[in-house]
């Protein structure tokens, strides 16, 4: 900063003297999202070693879009110096075909009707519809890495 | 004749980054420590190219209140390389004067000649009529503006006053009024605000962030740092 004398503004510049650059950014999701490009799209190409990233995953994603993203997180991650992977405000949209994916009929495929009841129940409460959510979800990648 | 000073803030010498999970086999820790270390000397470099004299730290420039001998020592060695270059030190929350008072005494009594603690409000003189009015951090969070008291000085003609505080600036259109050159206290003067956390601003009152963020999601994303 120089300051000229008294009552004239100031000249300021700003000088970067850090090593690190820290990030905070969205990841705005859609059903339809190709959701391994799109975090990538929102990903620094260079210098991944010196940044600190956190990435909040939003909107809405089904259950195949999200063991996607997990993949390709696991993937991309290591590459930062530190990497955060925040999906706790991305919601989760069930259609049959993810169900399928996890079986066409049998005891999986009950425990998965359950789960998906329980996600969408008038009558549990928030808490309880969030951990139907997240056994589904878990079912749903279990089944898939077993698959793969 | 122009007054060239560097403003800088919260370097958090000695954070430990605990939050921050390292495999077993990695050393990110280790490198986010060495680069807080290491913002000395490129805060140094930035002073000398510019041919700043002053280098004001407006708080926090260590992490906690005890940080250990070697990286107080070695802070202060590092900022004594330049004799030509002063720091001024400003307690903030994290070194605030009562939990760290053992660390100002430190600063005070050991630090090379060109590095200064702002362990008191009282004025310094850094040239012929520019005057720095520390307001230096006394508890961790005492909740009062501790610049409330700048208005109160009486002006001296043709001076030019600079206020050195910790923390953002929470009612920006207050402070502007505050702080308008045209105050009628202080006329002539000038009064700037250094502080922490709000946008640069080209106005007469000079709201400059120099801040280094320690976590994501603070205040300060984006800004690169050490």
């Amino acid at each position: 900063m120089t300051l000229e004398g008294p009552g004239a503004p100031p000249t300021v510049e700003e000088v970067e003297t850090g090593a690190f650059l820290w990030i905070n950014t969205e990841l705005p999701l859609l059903p339809n999202t190709d959701c391994a490009r799109a975090l990538e799209a929102v990903l620094p190409d260079e210098g991944r070693r010196d940044i600190l990233i956190r990435v909040r995953a939003t909107g809405w994603a089904s259950l195949q879009q999200q063991a996607d993203l997990r993949q390709a997180a696991a993937r991309l991650g290591p590459d930062f110096a530190h990497f955060d992977f925040d999906t706790n405000m991305l919601g989760t949209t069930y259609d049959d075909a993810d169900l399928d994916d996890i079986d066409k009929a049998g005891a999986l495929r009950l425990a998965a009707n359950r789960l998906k009841e329980g996600t969408e129940s008038e009558t549990l409460s928030a808490e309880e519809r969030a951990v139907s959510a997240g056994a589904l979800a878990r079912l749903y990648a279990y089944v898939k890495e077993a698959a793969e | 004749m122009a007054f060239r000073l560097i403003h800088a803030s919260d370097l958090h010498l000695g954070r430990r980054f605990a939050n921050i999970p390292q495999p077993p086999d990695g050393n990110i820790r280790g490198r986010l420590m060495e680069a807080r270390h290491a913002s000395i000397s490129r805060i140094a470099k930035v002073a000398h190219d510019r041919n700043a004299k002053h280098i004001l730290l407006a708080g926090d420039t260590f992490d906690t209140a005890t940080p250990s001998d070697s990286v107080v020592r070695q802070a202060l060695t590092a900022m004594g390389e330049n004799a030509d270059i002063h720091w001024w030190l400003l307690p903030g929350n994290h070194d605030n004067l009562k939990d760290a008072e053992p660390l100002w005494e430190t600063i005070t009594r050991d630090a090379p000649a060109n590095v200064h603690a702002l362990a008191d409000a009282s004025a310094v003189e850094l040239a012929p009529k520019i005057f720095l009015f520390p307001c230096p951090v006394a508890f961790r969070s005492s909740g009062r503006d501790l610049t409330a008291n700048l208005m109160d000085i009486p002006a001296t003609k043709g001076a030019l006053r600079i206020g050195l505080a910790h923390g953002g600036v929470v009612d920006l259109p207050t402070a502007v009024l505050t702080f308008r050159p045209t105050e009628t206290v202080a006329p002539g003067s000038i009064i700037l605000r250094l502080a922490t956390g709000t946008d640069v601003s080209k106005s007469a009152i000079a709201h400059i962030i120099a801040a280094a963020p320690n976590r994501i999601g603070s205040s300060m994303d984006g800004a690169v740092s050490a």
